[in-house]
């Protein structure tokens, strides 16, 4: 029998039944009662019999899809960012922000309904604004509306700042394939100074089932 | 209940200080008790070194039994201790007797804690409490557990930093360790000796840990990026977030699995 797996984050959940990948907001995960068989992620250990660790399934995801030996992935998720390179076909190095400079894409979630921003419409910034983390990057975006910007630029800075951090907290690499929520936001691919190749959300799901049949 | 106050002891004094102090009882500030860190913020920020707040925290909690206090306030330790010092001395009037040890040519000697298959938890508390008595001559002093010294073929991680405030950090990696950095300049009694923290070997995996805001993190970062290590930072204690972050390197780059 085919195991379930789960990738459980903070703003969204990815659940693999099958071939079906659900997409759930993780805040409806408690009451709807789901547990399965292997999961990674922030939640996972609410929600899954066993874990893996989230760089692990995200190391393990795209070795299994990108068909190169040298890369480097960057995860963009709603609490953290994290980033492995490839080297030779095997793990070069790798790290994961949770505390400074964190809390990237939960800023942009909050800013986006409290501004009524609409995150596809967003144009890619050409404004630096230094920002180190999701509060400051907060207080930064209320600076600029206060000074008369509009909120959908105020917004667009931010997410270039975002994309500046992420890409220097990788080490600024040529080409970055970019995984997670943010991998479809032009605001943000187009904010890089580097080629971007997004590679959706379910790299870290791609990981467990690679995971789970290594170890079988 | 003995009324003979203690010595109290901050980083790694120059053995020579030390010495004239054979036969006393000692008190390590920098290692935690059950004095609570809050107690710190009265003279120093809440956002600061954990050790030095525990040594704040520590120096006000015993200062009743507390002789006087021997610090190393040079380039074996840093300038927050330095600092810190200061503040003891004005705030709670103890006499604080301070070593500048500066960094000098000087011959390591070999570093067998370091090198040894203990758990990496044993080795950093073996290698500090070992650096006390040897520095007032116990005869025959020897570390408390045997141990095999391993050869470089047989590590798998290294560990290069500072003995982290909370040691349940150390327990994530495996016998098969080498500690670097610091530490192992304490044992090899050169502390001072930057020359010295920043030899790396040049394959094996490396985790380079500082205490957070602590000065020494600019070291880490530049040494992890030049040969491929993590870094690692924190505070009072080891997030869940961290620990997996630790996890998933021991696995990626070593193949140590937490349940291996
Ligand atoms: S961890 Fe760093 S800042 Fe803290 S006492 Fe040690 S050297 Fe000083």
């Amino acid at each position: 029998m085919e195991l379930t797996l789960g990738d459980f984050g903070t703003s969204y959940s990815k659940i693999k039944r099958g071939d079906k990948i659900e997409i759930v907001p993780s805040s409806e995960l408690a009451k709807s009662g789901v547990t399965v068989d292997v999961g990674t992620g922030h939640n996972a250990g609410l929600y899954a019999r066993r874990t893996i660790n989230e760089l692990v399934a995200l190391s393990r995801g795209a070795q299994s899809i990108i068909d190169e030996d040298d890369f480097v992935v960057l995860d963009v998720g709603s609490r953290d960012i994290k980033y492995v390179r490839i080297r030779g076909g095997r793990f070069y190095d790798g790290d994961w922000n949770t505390i400074c400079g964190a809390m990237a894409g939960f800023t942009i979630e909050l800013l986006l309904k409290h501004l009524s921003v609409n995150l596809n419409e967003l144009q890619a910034s050409d404004m630096d604004i230094g920002i180190t983390c999701g509060i400051l990057g907060t207080g930064a975006v209320f600076d600029l509306i206060a000074e008369g910007l509009l909120p959908e630029t105020a917004v667009s800075a931010l997410i270039r700042g975002i994309a500046q951090n992420t890409y220097s907290f990788c080490k600024r690499p040529d080409k970055i394939y970019l995984s997670g929520g943010l991998c479809k936001v032009h605001a943000f691919i187009d904010s890089f100074p580097c080629e971007i190749v997004p590679v959706g959300r379910f790299v870290l799901v791609k990981g467990l089932s690679v995971s789970i049949s290594d170890r079988a | 209940m003995s009324t003979i106050k203690k010595i109290a002891i901050i980083g790694t004094p120059d053995y020579e200080l030390l010495a004239r102090y054979a036969g006393r009882d000692f008190i390590d500030l920098d290692i935690g008790s059950d004095a609570p860190l809050s107690l710190a913020e009265r003279y120093i920020p809440k956002i600061y070194c954990a050790i030095l707040r525990t040594v704040v925290s520590n120096t006000m909690h015993h200062r009743d039994t507390i002789d006087c206090i021997i610090a190393e306030v040079g380039e074996a330790k840093c300038d927050g201790a330095r600092l810190v010092c200061t503040l003891l001395e004005r705030e709670l009037g103890l006499t604080v007797i301070r070593s500048k040890q500066q960094d000098k040519a000087s011959t390591p000697n070999p570093a067998p804690l370091s090198d040894s298959d203990l758990p990496l938890a044993d080795k950093l508390a073996m290698i500090m409490d070992s650096y006390i008595a040897k520095g007032l001559a116990v005869k025959g002093h020897q570390p408390a557990r045997e141990y095999t010294v391993l050869s470089d073929k047989q590590f798998r991680v290294g560990f290069w930093g500072v003995p982290p405030n909370d040691f349940s950090l150390l327990k994530l990696f495996p016998r098969e360790t080498k500690v670097l950095g610091w530490t192992r300049s304490v044992e090899a009694r050169v502390p001072w000796s930057l020359d010295y923290e920043m030899r790396i070997p040049d394959t094996l995996p490396t985790v380079f840990f500082t205490q957070s805001f602590c000065q020494k993190s600019s070291l880490a970062r530049y040494l992890a990026t030049k040969h491929n290590g993590l870094y690692v930072d924190m505070d009072e204690k080891l997030s869940a977030s961290t620990r997996a972050k630790l996890e998933a390197f021991l696995e990626l780059s070593a193949g140590i699995k937490p349940w291996s």
